[in-house]
């Protein structure tokens, strides 16, 4: 009962929890290489590997490296599934949701980032609705039509981020030494919009390693509609 | 018709036998009775519990149903584009509105919507009930629906003090961003459902306990029961632990209620409870019940009365023939035997009625011939004859012997017709007879004029001899009473005799035989001789020495050896007068001196005796006899006796 009518605030009290657990687990096993990088390896609290989790690094000084020119991504809607489900983009980049399927779609977003929901279209008029994200943060896409159809779009301030692979491996290389605030975001993450932070020192020509143990929410998901696996809708 | 030992004694035979019939009858039907009654109503209320249980699960089945219907609404409302539109757009009133318009679209499957966020902060709230942050069951809900796989929940809550059946659901924007719960309340309306389906009322009840657990407020909040009924409801119904699993009797004013609770809200220490009360009319159940006991009970009623009215007609079958032959049977012991009785049966009764018929007829034949037998013989010899068996052969017995004869009855028949001579004799004869039993003895047979009398035989009695005197001195006396011109003259003696039934074995006869007998006779004989009424013989005399008596003489009868001292009966001494006392006196004195043979002074006596007494014969008997032995002495040894060579 203590913990039901704590509810609420558990879910922050366990945030904060994990901060700290991070720290403590946060090991620096830097080598050294001929250029300088971040090797992170992220596993749950069952030691499995995190996937499709992003790493950001933040430079804390102002001047980042904004010369790149305007990035431009691509989400397929194949099969009634957004492919990739985690996508990330620059902000001020844009993203296009081509249409693979032979049925329609409506793409939406509520996420405060970027609201946006495009009329039903099909695969004829591919490409033709790209939607621009200015503004740091995450967008969650949905499609009307199919509920359980999602898809997350991680738009970060500069190209220093990436995701994490099958063995919840990410990492970056080419980042100019310094100090950095290391962002982990993850669509399940048990934290305050699914992210966490960490000061990280990148020293010049060495490779920082970390390990990270993070803790998952439970993954809820809308389950597909039955009739999606029946040929007759197809 | 009762016995002295039994405990139970009945004036008749029927209530004998209805008590019987009772006592048998009453356990057995009572019995069963008992049996078929409790396993009714055992089934009865076995019937009734089924039907209760029935009933929850209907009401339960109704509820998941109607849940299954809002949850399908309220999944429908998480994907509808408008809704979430207005949700994304932050706006409570316009979502307030979306949340209203869907209410209104489930056509009341959905009576009520809450939305919060994932905080537990209310966005809107369509009952309005002024939460900002959900606490209490509807943070257990979301908890729940948290911790289950499908991030759904359900429950019944109390909203407004009515019972609301709510499911929690994600809202998806498209992960999920809120709660939305709805509900519907479990009213008049829904009561009214389950009672349509399952014909058991249904009574939706809130218990609001106040700080000291005892004080609690029962409130019954929808209930298809009549208004005086919830009352009773409400001041009946228990919810002790031990009470709310269990079946409950309800006594509303219109009927009986079995109840049945099911918890809807709250757990049993919780200041508000819930409950639902199934209920079933207990009457309307158990209707075939009393229509079956009431029936059972006119079947008995019938049984008894059929086995009553078998029971008097056995009873009078048995008792009318039973009570006509005891009519009959008491009849006969009056002694009215011509009666007989008529039973048309041929068992044990018929046979009885027979007997007492051959009976009644066997006693009125022996009656006869004991009739007959006191007419021949008298009555003493009939009923020594009667009651012993009759076989020849007698016994030597001490008994006395009456002799009577009538003087004078020769010339007194003279001239009259034989039949006249006969009822002169028969009636002298009867007067004898009737003095003779008078004084216990025994007529032993007639002669003539002549009667024979027997005094101790063949019953032996204390005083037989003075009976026979008593009887000498009423025959004498009677007989001049008659004043025919007739005298008595008896001879009494006693003596040894053989008694008992004399003759051949087809015809015989009771009576006494020997020495004794002859004697009476011979004695009866010398009355005329001595002109005396009467003479006795000294055993008499010895053995009756009450009586006064003057000796007559000392005889030596015919056919006997021995001299006998005889003695004329005078009567009872106070009677006598002092002239007969001096005369009987004078007497003996003059009978001394004859027998002293001093013949002058005796001569003298008897002659001076001769002039006043009244028996001038006795004396001139002495007197002649006197002379004769003044002619031829009769010799020094005589000793007075006088020898009768003749009968």
């Amino acid at each position: 009962m203590k913990a039901i009518d704590n509810f609420f605030q558990c879910s922050l009290q366990k945030a904060a929890g994990f901060v700290f657990a991070v720290s403590v687990s946060f090991a620096l096993l830097t080598s050294f290489a001929s250029a300088q990088g971040v090797v992170l390896r992220l596993q749950d609290s069952d030691g499995e590997p995190v996937v499709e989790a992003v790493m950001e690094l933040l430079s804390d000084s102002a001047s980042s490296s904004t010369s790149t020119a305007l990035q431009e991504v691509e989400i397929d809607q194949r099969d009634k599934e957004f492919i990739p489900s985690v996508t990330t983009v620059v902000a001020g980049g844009s993203a296009s949701f081509p249409n693979s399927d032979d049925i329609l779609h409506h793409v939406y977003s509520f996420s405060p980032a970027k609201t946006f929901d495009t009329p039903l279209y099909g695969s004829d008029l591919d490409s033709q609705y790209r939607e621009v994200f200015d503004v740091p943060g995450v967008i969650e896409i949905g499609c009307n039509i199919h509920d359980w159809m999602l898809a997350y779009i991680y738009v970060g301030q500069s190209e220093l981020m990436a995701i994490s692979d099958e063995q919840g491996v990410v990492s970056l290389t080419g980042m100019a030494p310094g100090s950095y605030t290391l962002r982990v975001w993850h669509s399940r993450l048990d934290a305050p919009q699914n992210y966490m932070e960490q000061e990280v020192i990148i020293e010049a020509g060495r490779t920082a390693e970390l390990e990270m143990t993070i803790e998952l929410a439970r993954d809820r998901r809308v389950r597909r509609a039955p009739s999606a696996n029946r040929k007759r809708y197809r | 018709m009762s016995s002295a030992g039994s405990v139970f004694s009945f004036r008749s035979f029927r209530s004998r036998l209805i008590v019987f019939l009772l006592g048998l009858l009453i356990p057995v039907l009572g019995g069963i009775f008992y049996y078929v009654n409790s396993n009714n109503t055992e089934y009865t209320e076995e019937t009734i519990n089924t039907y209760l249980e029935l009933g929850a699960d209907v009401f339960d089945y109704t509820r998941e149903q109607q849940a299954f219907t809002l949850q399908a609404i309220t999944n429908s409302l998480t994907w509808d584009f408008g809704f979430r539109t207005a949700y994304a757009a932050q706006d409570p009133a316009t979502l307030f509105d979306a949340a209203l318009n869907v209410m209104d679209r489930s056509l009341d499957s959905a009576e009520m919507l809450l939305i919060v966020d994932l905080e537990g902060r209310v966005i809107i709230d369509t009952e309005t009930q002024g939460m900002e942050i959900l606490s209490g069951s509807w943070q257990q809900l979301l908890f729940d629906a948290d911790e289950s796989e499908e991030g759904r929940s359900e429950m019944i809550i109390a909203i407004n003090g009515l019972p609301f059946q709510v499911i929690a659901l994600p809202l998806y924007l498209p992960r999920q961003v809120a709660w939305i719960i709805g509900g519907f309340a479990l009213d008049q309306e829904f009561v009214d459902t389950v009672k349509e389906t399952t014909l058991s009322d249904v009574s939706i009840v809130k218990l609001e306990r106040g700080g000291d657990s005892s004080a609690q407020d029962l409130q019954v909040i929808v209930s298809t029961l009549a208004t005086e009924d919830q009352s009773a409801l409400a001041a009946q119904i228990q919810f002790d632990d031990s009470t709310i699993s269990d079946l409950q009797r309800i006594r509303a004013p219109s009927q009986d209620y079995t109840s049945l609770l099911r918890r809807l809200y709250g757990q049993k220490s919780d200041p508000l409870q819930v409950f639902a009360v199934i209920q079933r009319s207990y009457d309307e159940n158990s209707e075939n019940v009393v229509q079956f006991r009431s029936l059972l009970i006119q079947f008995y009623l019938l049984v008894l009365v059929v086995s009553l009215l078998a029971v008097l007609f056995l009873a009078r079958s048995i008792t009318t023939p039973i009570t006509k032959l005891a009519a009959v049977v008491k009849k006969i012991e009056e002694g009215d035997y011509d009666r007989s009785v008529t039973v048309q049966s041929a068992d044990e009764i018929g046979e009885l009625a027979d007997s007492v018929n051959s009976m009644a007829r066997g006693l009125a034949e022996k009656e006869k011939v004991r009739d007959l037998l006191g007419k021949v013989v008298s009555h003493q010899i009939a009923e020594q004859l009667l009651n012993n068996p009759v076989e020849l052969g007698g016994e030597e017995r001490v008994a006395t012997i009456l002799f009577s004869d009538i003087r004078g009855f020769t010339t007194f028949c003279e001239g009259l017709p034989p039949k006249e001579v006969l009822q002169a004799l028969n009636k002298v004869l009867s007067t004898i007879s009737d003095i003779v039993e008078a004084h216990q003895g025994v007529v032993d047979k007639y002669n003539g004029d002549a009667v024979m009398a027997l005094f101790g035989v063949p019953i032996k009695g204390e005083t037989d001899t003075d009976n026979a005197m008593l009887a000498l001195l009423d025959i004498v006396a009677a007989l001049e009473k008659m004043d025919s011109g007739l005298s008595a003259c008896v001879g009494i003696t006693t003596g040894v005799v053989v008694a008992g039934n004399l003759g051949s074995s087809n015809r015989m006869n009771y009576s006494v035989i020997g020495d004794t007998v002859n004697l009476a006779a011979r004695l009866e004989g010398l009355t005329r001789l001595y002109g005396v009424s009467n003479i006795v013989s000294e055993a008499s005399k010895d053995d009756a020495p009450g009586f006064a008596y003057r000796e007559l003489d000392i005889v030596c009868v015919a056919g006997k050896s021995q001299s006998v001292r005889i003695f004329e009966l005078l009567g009872e001494p106070a009677q006598l007068s002092d002239e007969k006392k001096e005369e009987v006196a004078l007497f003996a004195e003059a009978l001394r001196q004859y027998r002293e043979q001093n013949w002058n002074e005796a001569a003298e006596m008897f002659s001076q005796l001769q002039t006043k007494c009244d028996n001038a014969q006795l004396c001139q008997l002495f007197l002649d006899r006197i002379e004769k032995f003044r002619e031829t002495s009769p010799g020094p040894d005589w000793q007075g006796d006088y020898v009768f060579d003749s009968k």
